[in-house]
């Protein structure tokens, strides 16, 4: 029983606010009938916080890797003269004065203490340098491509030291090689990943559809190769290289050590879904159809866990990343004068280094951070790869 | 009722076992007799309802019949033009204009359909996977299909994810007449539907068939809808062929044991008196016997009320006992027994 | 049993349903899965509650032994009483956790469901988790004489050897047979109402027939009653007293089963009738419910069968305000304008 009340103004709003409510979910719910599972899977990942952060923060990180010409200050081989091992260089915001400035750096200078014959490092306090955005520089060509004059950051007077994390023993800005170190180390995962997804895909989905010998042998296979360990299989493969191979090749052939493991977690991951899809109605529908085993295989049975696999790789990613970072950390890797944060790392191994030094260890944080956001991200995916999953 | 006697599809003796692999070395240790000699015939433009419960064999025969499984004996006909085509002996070749002329209709609506594929994509699957006509071509096949199943043009584009389990079945069976089949094998098609909503399918499959001239073979363990959509009942039982009449024939005067329990078993809708709750049901003895160690003589004997020793030895033989029924008991002319 | 079936409501009440509501707070809206029903179920009769999916048969049943998942679920609004030797408890205002309703549960209430494996665990033997029941609700002194109610409980509900049964894993019975363990383990303590939510919907239907027969017979001797929820018209009109017709969330009819089948008045039921098929009686066309069920989010406003139904009346069926409830004649009860 409704009681008739006299329309005010408000009534009259909230109204009209309800109906633009249901209207504009009406519209929500026609979009979504026309959804890919692309789009669905992506909606519910906007949901995730998390994910979508670390997502954000991996999109900065590679950016930055990418285009490491501008966004760092100096060259990876740049070294500035008697400053090896220099702490990094201290961002004032109030000057002498007690006056509030942009960011500045005042200019260092080595100085031996002469109680402790160590070195120190003294700032002159006579100039204040301002760091700048877009600062000016001689012309260089981004990616070796785009003609450019400027630099993200940086000082006016190149001779500055601006060192955001101190220098190595060669006196080398450790923050610009940490970001050109990135290209490397942050790609490195992905060559990887794409020869293990077509070799894992197609061997898994072979050994899941057929069955029978076919089946036993790539599964006897996987086994034999799984049952070495990671480490050492990918030592002794690296040790292998020659060593007058440049950093191409090394690079290729890194990329190829870790796949060789890899496939086999995917193959199995695929297999077993192929084995419990096949009997689908689905997939029997379509060899109904007259679909040939390929088409069954490649258009009906695999996009059907599409998402599963996507989650796998974004997974896999890491320790791609991980096990080149060992590698090279050990020498294996990377060779100089290529950079990447496992080469960086080397220099870290000392002890008495590291006690000194600490800042050196600045590239394994890098490490860390990347392999944690693609496992927030990963995990993100896996609860929005399936969208179905409501039903 | 059919309109001819021509048959569209005859089956004979077919046999679908599925081995069983016991031991580190996968040893075949026995077989579940999936399918156990079955023999049918379905004429042009008829359907013919195949009735049984779980496990015993409807589905894989359906799909037997399909060559979605490869039988392991027997032999189907299909009649294609004045020719006879042995479809268990056919090359891919022979199987593609086979398959363009044999289709199914498949159970589970949320389980069919390819859910990455749009609704168009999905229907169109049967003309793709045979190279038959241009995209254009493909796309208004599927409008006018869309249209006979009483869906709507814009839904083309849609995915199977907006659709409800109704809507999905009719985008099954567009697919399924996508490439003009003669016959059809539909395969509990309106089980796991909603009760308003299977009345609309039934009917629409009744439509088309005689819009289309389909044959159908319809599958279900609903005697209630088998006795709407069909012309004539197969029963099955733990992979064999019991019985075999014209619909009314069979309903109303069972031959075979196992028929006359699953009458005894269906619950009735109809009239009711207070108190009539306890109908005398026949409630069988035991339970269904094993498919993969099955007991000599007749496969229903185990349960069977009026089992003899004869029963127990020897297999009875599907046999007719008039021109409309079929029936494999020994016992068959002395029974009298009770239907719906 | 008693013979004045005249007045089918007249037997003495042991649950009453009175307005309940039970809602989900999705985070994409509130889902009111039962909106305002009222139910009576009285001593020794069977109430059958009949609707398709979405109709909230279910939630109630959950409801009323309070396992509605809480978050997102709540009971927002009503009463269940449970009228208990002399008091009268009411289910809605107990604490989940407290000791009363752990009481009801199984001593006053029991449940079987469709999936006969949701009520064991695979890892004890069925004798221990029925022991286990009887023991929890101080029913037996001693394991041994749990262990002896058990095997007595087994044969009751028609497990052959159960002497060796009461030691077997739930994975060691067959369909039918957990079925009736489940039935066992509910009826372990007596209850004084047996609620069964879709039984036999997953079995064959012999078996069906079977479980059908045992329930019957048991409430023949405990003189327990039964709440029947099924989707499956033909096993309700056979089972039940009284039935009740639920859709989307609200009881739409109500009244014996006698009226029920003669004279349904509700369009949804006539609808239902209509559009079933039988396997008995003339063999008509069915005449299917147009549309298909609403989802319970996009409910529409008035009488939640407005979208559907063939007698709509502008401007009363779609008015927003709850449908008025009419007695037409003695205990038949239905929610529909036509009958103003």
């Amino acid at each position: 029983m409704s009681t008739a009340s006299k329309p005010t103004f408000l009534t009259a709003l909230s109204e009209h606010y309800i109906r633009w409510k249901r209207e504009r979910s009406q519209r929500l719910q026609e979009r979504l009938y026309y959804a890919s599972q692309r789009e669905l899977v992506w909606h519910a990942f906007k949901k995730h916080r998390l994910a979508l952060v670390a997502l954000i923060i991996l999109t900065v990180l590679y950016t930055v890797s990418i285009g490491a010409d501008f966004f760092a200050p100096f060259s990876p081989l740049n070294r500035f003269q008697n400053f090896n091992d220099a702490p990094p260089t201290r961002i004032h915001l109030i000057t002498r004065e007690g006056k509030l400035s942009w960011p500045f750096v005042y200019q260092t200078v080595r100085v031996r203490n002469t109680e402790t014959f160590k070195y120190e490092y003294r700032e002159n306090t006579t100039h204040r340098h301002i760091i700048r955005l877009l600062v000016k520089t001689e012309p260089y060509k981004l990616l070796k491509v785009i003609p450019i004059q400027h630099k993200f950051f940086g000082l006016s007077d190149r001779h500055v030291p601006l060192l955001l994390f101190g220098s190595d023993r060669l006196g080398r800005d450790v923050f610009s090689r940490i970001l050109f170190a990135g290209r490397i180390s942050l790609f490195i995962g992905f060559g990887g990943v794409m020869v293990t997804f077509i070799l894992g895909s197609i061997l898994g989905g072979i050994s899941g559809y057929y069955g029978g010998l076919v089946d036993e042998i790539i599964q006897r296979i996987i086994e034999v190769l799984i049952s070495v360990p990671n480490i050492p299989i990918w030592i002794a493969l690296s040790a292998a290289l020659p060593r007058d191979w440049g950093t191409i090749k090394i690079y290729f052939a890194i990329t190829l050590i870790l796949a060789v493991r890899g496939w086999t977690g995917l193959a199995r991951v695929v297999r077993g879904r192929i084995i419990s899809l096949r009997e689908e109605e689905f997939a029997l529908a379509a060899k109904a159809a007259g679909a040939g085993d390929w088409r069954i295989i490649f258009t009906h049975l695999l996009p059907a866990f599409i998402s599963y696999l996507i989650v796998h790789i974004t997974l896999a990613i890491p320790g791609m990343i991980l096990g080149e970072t060992a590698l090279s950390f050990l020498g294996l890797g990377i060779k100089p004068p290529a950079v990447s944060w496992g080469t960086l790392l080397q220099d870290a191994q000392d002890i008495t280094v590291l006690a000194n030094y600490p800042w050196l260890l600045i590239p394994s944080l890098f490490v860390v951070l990347t392999i944690l956001m693609f496992n927030f991200v990963g995990d993100g995916l896996r609860d929005a790869a399936d969208p179905y999953a409501s039903r | 009722m059919s309109e001819s006697e021509q048959p569209i599809l005859e089956v004979r003796d077919l046999r679908q076992f599925f081995p069983i692999q016991e031991g580190l070395l996968r040893r075949v240790v026995g077989y579940v007799k999936a399918v156990n000699g079955v023999s049918l015939t379905i004429n042009q433009g008829e359907t013919l309802g195949l009735v049984g419960e779980s496990g015993c064999g409807k589905s894989t025969l359906g799909r037997a019949i399909l060559r979605l499984y490869e039988p392991t004996g027997g032999e189907v006909i299909f009649h294609h033009q004045d020719r006879q085509l042995s479809v268990l002996d056919l090359d891919r070749h022979g199987m593609r204009q086979v398959r363009a002329n044999m289709q199914m209709i498949f159970q589970d609506p949320f389980a069919s359909l390819n859910e990455r594929m749009t609704v168009l994509d999905n229907v169109i699957e049967p003309l793709v996977c045979n190279g038959i006509g241009s995209r254009p071509e493909r796309e208004a096949t599927a409008e006018n299909l869309l249209a006979q199943v009483g869906l709507r043009k814009e839904h083309l584009r849609r995915y199977p994810h907006s659709f409800s389990g109704g809507q999905r079945q009719r985008i099954g069976i567009a697919r399924a007449l996508s490439i003009e089949p003669k016959f059809v094998v539909a395969d509990e098609p309106v089980f796991a539907l909603d009760v308003s909503v299977q009345a609309q399918i039934l009917n629409l499959m009744k439509e088309l068939q005689a819009q289309l001239g389909l044959s159908y073979l319809f599958i279900s363990h609903d005697m209630a809808v088998i006795r709407y959509v069909a012309d004539r009942i197969a029963v099955m039982y733990v992979g064999k062929l019991v019985e075999y009449a014209e619909r009314d024939e069979l309903l109303r005067h069972p031959a075979h044991p196992y028929t006359e329990a699953l009458h005894s078993a269906v619950p009735r809708l109809s009239q009711k008196d207070s108190g009539n709750r306890r109908r005398n049901r026949i409630l069988l003895k035991a339970s269904p016997p094993d498919p993969g160690n099955l007991p000599p003589g007749c496969v229903f004997q185990t349960r069977c009320h009026y089992a003899e020793e004869r029963c127990r030895q020897e297999e009875p033989p599907l046999r007719e006992i008039s021109t409309i029924h079929s029936v494999a008991c020994h016992l068959a002319e002395e029974l009298n027994l009770s239907g719906i | 049993m008693s013979q004045d079936q005249l007045t089918p409501m007249a037997s003495e009440p042991i649950l009453e349903i009175r307005d309940l509501k039970t809602h989900f707070m999705l985070d994409t809206g509130t889902v009111r899965a039962v909106d305002g029903i009222d139910l009576t179920i009285s001593r020794g009769k069977t109430l059958g509650v009949i609707g398709e999916s979405g109709c909230g048969k279910s939630v109630t049943a959950h409801s009323i032994l309070r396992l509605i998942p809480s978050p997102p679920g709540q009971i927002v609004n009503g009463q269940i009483l449970l009228y208990r030797q002399g008091e009268v408890i009411d289910i809605t205002r107990l604490q989940p956790k407290e000791a009363t309703i752990r009481q009801i549960r199984g001593a006053d209430i029991g449940m079987i469901f469709q999936e006969p494996m949701t009520s064991f665990g695979p890892l004890h033997t069925i004798g221990n988790q029925i022991g286990e029941t009887i023991l929890t609700h101080q029913q037996a002194e001693s394991a041994q004489s749990a262990r002896e109610q058990v095997i007595e409980l087994l044969r009751q509900v028609g497990i052959p050897n159960p002497e060796q049964r009461v030691d077997a894993y739930p994975h060691e019975f067959s369909g039918g047979m957990r079925q009736r363990a489940m039935i066992a383990m509910a009826i372990s303590c007596s209850p004084m109402l047996l609620i069964a939510d879709e039984p036999t919907t997953s079995l064959d239907v012999t078996i069906e027939a079977q479980i059908l027969d045992l329930l019957v017979g048991l409430q023949e001797q405990t003189g327990m009653a039964i709440m029947l929820i099924s989707h499956n018209l033909a096993v309700v009109s056979e089972m039940a007293d009284d039935i009740a017709v639920m859709y989307l969330g609200k009881r739409v009819e109500l009244g014996s089963a006698d009226a029920i089948f003669d004279n349904p008045l509700h369009p949804y039921t006539q609808g239902l009738w209509r559009s079933i098929p039988r396997v008995d009686g003339p063999l008509d066309k069915l005449i299917p419910i147009p549309g298909a069920v609403p989802s319970p989010r996009d409910r529409p406003t008035g009488c939640v069968f407005a979208s559907r139904c063939d007698r709509f009346i502008e401007g009363t069926c779609d008015e927003p305000r709850l449908v008025p409830t009419f007695e037409v004649e003695p205990d038949h009860f239905v929610a529909c304008y036509l009958y103003d």
